[in-house]
């Protein structure tokens, strides 16, 4: 791991007239490094630039594959917020709040109804009100909890480099039980171990969540899924298939509206947040079904070159 | 048999009411309290076996009071509940020693679920530890 990392380094640097005052072994730690260069030119007035150096190291299961480094100048516009800007995190700050003063009372009102529930003998009517009355205290928290998501995903903040393929295996692992309960296979493929974007990881797992859970809803006992994540002419994919129902061409349009579902408890936001999340990171995501045969979801990412400082000019 | 006792720890009084007459209901000894000083008062007088604690309390936060909870009772059972429902938050409630996480609103049988393996896990472990002082 160790040459690795220099090596990196000196791919970086080397052929400039830079001069680096900092001990290149900060880069072996993982995270945000700042780092100021030192501009060699001779009989001049020094110049000094501040990078900020993400490292990162990628690791499979317990072994170390190497060690990604990514640069981003100081200087970044990104940092100055506008004042609308400012405004929305106050806004989204006070949603989040509401949103858990909001959950609190819904909890009570639905522990109590279940104590009520069990006081009442079998076969009773009322039995029946308060089950649609915990079935709508569901769904108003879901409402709440997706409305929250949905805040969230306009605030640009807490990106970094994210690699996918860990992404990816973290969140089918959520997944795992619930798949083996139904006889679902899963089936991950994340062969491109260098697949990174430049993201909030906590969204993009939302967006997987939300793919995997409708994949998981559509397909029937004995069906499968594959998640994969693949690199196809400088793009990176991310791929849900399912051998569930399908998606009629009749609904095809309205999938991604939101409010849209075709499902008892749905709230019909899986899609549209995931849309929001993904095109806010700069990527597509679409899909394409055959009835009764499946569906696949992509997620499709411009790639980045991990480590370039040519990069920086896209940010 | 004798009665387990289970301490209810959360600052919303009805969540808390709801708490302990559902647990009630279902055949524990409960106490409530809405604040981890109250707590740590009530348990050192009742010595809970099990203690459900939410995770946002005021003043001292949750984690804080089962930590001073399990200094009391180091067998003590603590499951938190949680209006956040990240990963993260989680991870580190079961880091810190919590038995379970339990993202509220949750449905109160799965409460009882958690409570019944909490406290199944104590006896075992209680007999463990008495085998090994003979
Ligand atoms: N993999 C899939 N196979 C078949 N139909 C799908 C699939 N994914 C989505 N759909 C259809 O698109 C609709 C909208 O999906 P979306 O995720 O936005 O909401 P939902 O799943 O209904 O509700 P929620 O995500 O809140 O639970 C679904 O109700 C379903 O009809
Ligand atoms: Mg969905």
């Amino acid at each position: 791991m160790n040459s690795g990392s220099s090596k990196v380094f000196e791919d970086l640097f080397t052929n400039r007239s830079y001069k680096i005052s900092e001990d290149p072994a900060v880069f072996i730690k993982e995270g945000v490094h700042t780092v100021v260069l030192e501009n060699n030119v001779q009989n001049e007035e020094k110049e000094y630039k501040t990078f900020n150096v993400n490292t990162m190291v990628v690791k499979d299961k317990e072994k170390a594959l190497g060690v990604v480094v990514y640069c981003e100048s100081e200087e970044e516009p990104e940092s100055s917020k506008g004042s609308s800007e400012i405004l929305f995190d106050t806004f989204s700050e006070v949603a989040a709040c509401v949103v858990h003063e909001i959950k609190n009372p819904l909890f009570a009102i639905r522990g109590f109804l279940q104590i009520l529930d069990n006081s009442l003998p079998e076969g009773d009517k009322r039995k029946e009100y308060i089950k649609i009355m915990i079935s709508e205290v569901d769904r108003l928290e879901s409402l709440v909890k997706e409305f929250l998501m949905m805040v969230k995903t306009q605030q640009n903040d807490n990106k970094g480099l994210v690699w996918v393929g860990g992404i990816v295996n973290e969140v089918v692992e959520l997944f795992k039980n619930s798949f083996e309960n139904k006889k679902i296979r899963l089936n991950v493929q994340t062969k491109d171990e260098a697949a990174f974007i430049w993201a909030n990881k906590s969204q993009l797992e939302q967006v997987l969540v939300n793919l995997l859970q409708n994949a998981f809803e559509a397909t029937d006992e004995g069906g499968s899924v594959e998640v994969a994540v693949l690199k196809d002419n400088g793009k990176i994919l991310i791929e849900v298939r399912d051998s569930g129902r399908g998606i009629s061409p009749e609904i095809e349009d309205k999938i991604f509206t939101p409010f849209y579902t075709t499902k008892k408890d749905g709230t019909g936001l899986g899609l549209f947040i995931s849309k929001k999340i993904v095109e806010n990171l700069g990527g597509k995501i679409y899909f394409d079904s055959e009835e009764g045969k499946g569906t696949r979801f992509v997620i499709e990412f411009p790639v980045r070159r991990p480590g370039a400082v040519d990069d920086r000019s896209k940010l | 048999m004798k009665k387990s006792k289970i301490l209810v720890v959360d600052d919303q009084t009805w969540v808390r009411r709801m708490l302990l007459e559902a647990l009630e209901f279902h055949g524990y000894e409960v106490f409530g309290a809405s604040s981890g000083c109250e707590a740590l008062q009530l348990a050192s007088k009742v010595k809970p076996d099990l203690a459900v604690i939410d995770m946002a309390l005021p003043e001292m936060d949750g984690l804080t009071l089962l930590a001073k909870l399990k200094e009391i009772d180091l067998n003590l059972r603590g499951i938190m509940i949680s209006g956040n429902g990240e990963n993260k938050s989680a991870k580190k409630a079961l880091d810190k020693g919590a038995f379970a996480y339990l993202v509220k609103p949750f449905d109160i049988s799965r409460l009882e679920d958690l409570i019944k393996t909490a406290l199944t896990s104590r006896d075992l472990h209680r007999e463990e530890n008495i085998n090994e002082l003979r």
